[in-house]
């Protein structure tokens, strides 16, 4: 094994562990972080690929702009939650953000 | 559902490892490099060769702005942050940003780089200014999105210009090519920094 084999051997683990984490989890919460951390190994192995506008733009959009929309609106259906029934929940599952959107929401 | 993942996974890589390699377009775009202006290949497909579906992608996120501002939750936006350490950083950081996206934007035509970097760099540079308070996006999202419509019109409109020298809509005439494409990606970069820093605070009332 050589070292450059390893450090994609640890990348590809990482991608595909990021990217269960963000599809699996329960915390919303935790799977935006993974999803943001995904889309960081992804362009670290786009550039290992040789392809470093591939990794600009991944970086750029995949971590930096979807995560930063991501992040925005969990907070936003955190304060969302505290307007609607009272306590449903400060644990961020899945269903507690979903239903932080809906009161929140246009209504 | 984590078995399925993991197959699919298995299935794609195996299908990676059988897949032969083929040609591609590589050795076209390189035939014709030296008619768009720029010696970065991707740039060259990008704002020449493809130039359209650059175009379209422009006027998708100023499209996504419109549509996010009556679905996003209505919030009030949070106070502006106080205190020297993050003003006085943001004020630091945020110029930085600045030349930072313009160095990149610049540097598109020869290496990796481009609009779409230098936006980011910039609209992060809008955020960041916006949560201390000195925000330059408009405050109503229609006219954000109406100054970012105006990128997308300047290379609409170069698009439509290049007709009467080149007879063909985003055919830029190879003598200037290099000056158009850098024109219209200050236009792009600048129409997708504010649309989506706009984004990022679409449905926030003003606090």
């Amino acid at each position: 094994m050589t070292p450059d084999l390893i450090v994609d051997a640890v990348l590809a683990a990482l991608v595909l562990g990021l990217a269960s984490t963000a599809m699996f989890v329960a915390s919303v919460r935790i799977a935006v972080g993974a999803f943001i951390a995904l889309g960081a190994v992804v362009a670290v192995l786009w550039a290992r690929l040789g392809a470093p506008d591939v990794a600009l733009a991944e970086a750029v959009i995949g971590a930096g702009l979807t995560g930063a929309l991501l992040l925005r609106h969990l907070g936003l259906a955190d304060e969302g939650e505290g307007e609607g029934e009272g306590d449903t929940g400060r644990d961020g599952t899945r269903e507690d953000a979903r239903d932080g959107r809906r009161d929140g929401g246009v209504a | 559902m984590v078995l399925g993942a993991l197959a699919a996974a298995a299935a794609l890589f195996v299908g990676l490892v059988l897949l032969q390699p083929v040609p591609g377009l590589t050795p076209e775009v390189e035939r014709h490099i030296a008619e768009t202006g720029v010696s970065n290949p991707v740039t060259a497909v990008l704002l020449d060769y493809r130039a359209y579906d650059t175009l379209m992608e422009l006027l998708i996120v100023v499209l996504a702005l419109l549509a996010a501002e009556p679905l996003a939750p209505r919030i009030a936006a949070r106070a502006p942050l106080a205190g020297p350490v993050v003003v006085g950083g943001i004020g630091a950081l945020a110029p930085a940003l600045a030349v930072l996206g313009g160095y990149v934007l610049w540097i598109g035509a020869t290496a990796p780089g481009g609009a779409l970097q230098a936006a980011a760099l910039w609209a992060a540079a809008l955020i960041l200014l916006e949560t201390v308070g000195r925000g330059l996006v408009p405050r109503a999202t229609n006219h954000a999105a109406g100054l970012s419509a105006i990128g997308v019109a300047v290379f609409f409109g170069a698009g439509l210009g290049a007709v009467a020298f080149t007879g063909m809509p985003l055919d830029w005439p190879a003598k200037h090519a290099g000056a158009i494409i850098l024109g219209i990606e200050v236009a792009a970069a600048a129409a997708l920094a504010l649309g989506l820093a706009a984004l990022f605070r679409a449905g926030t009332a003003a606090p």
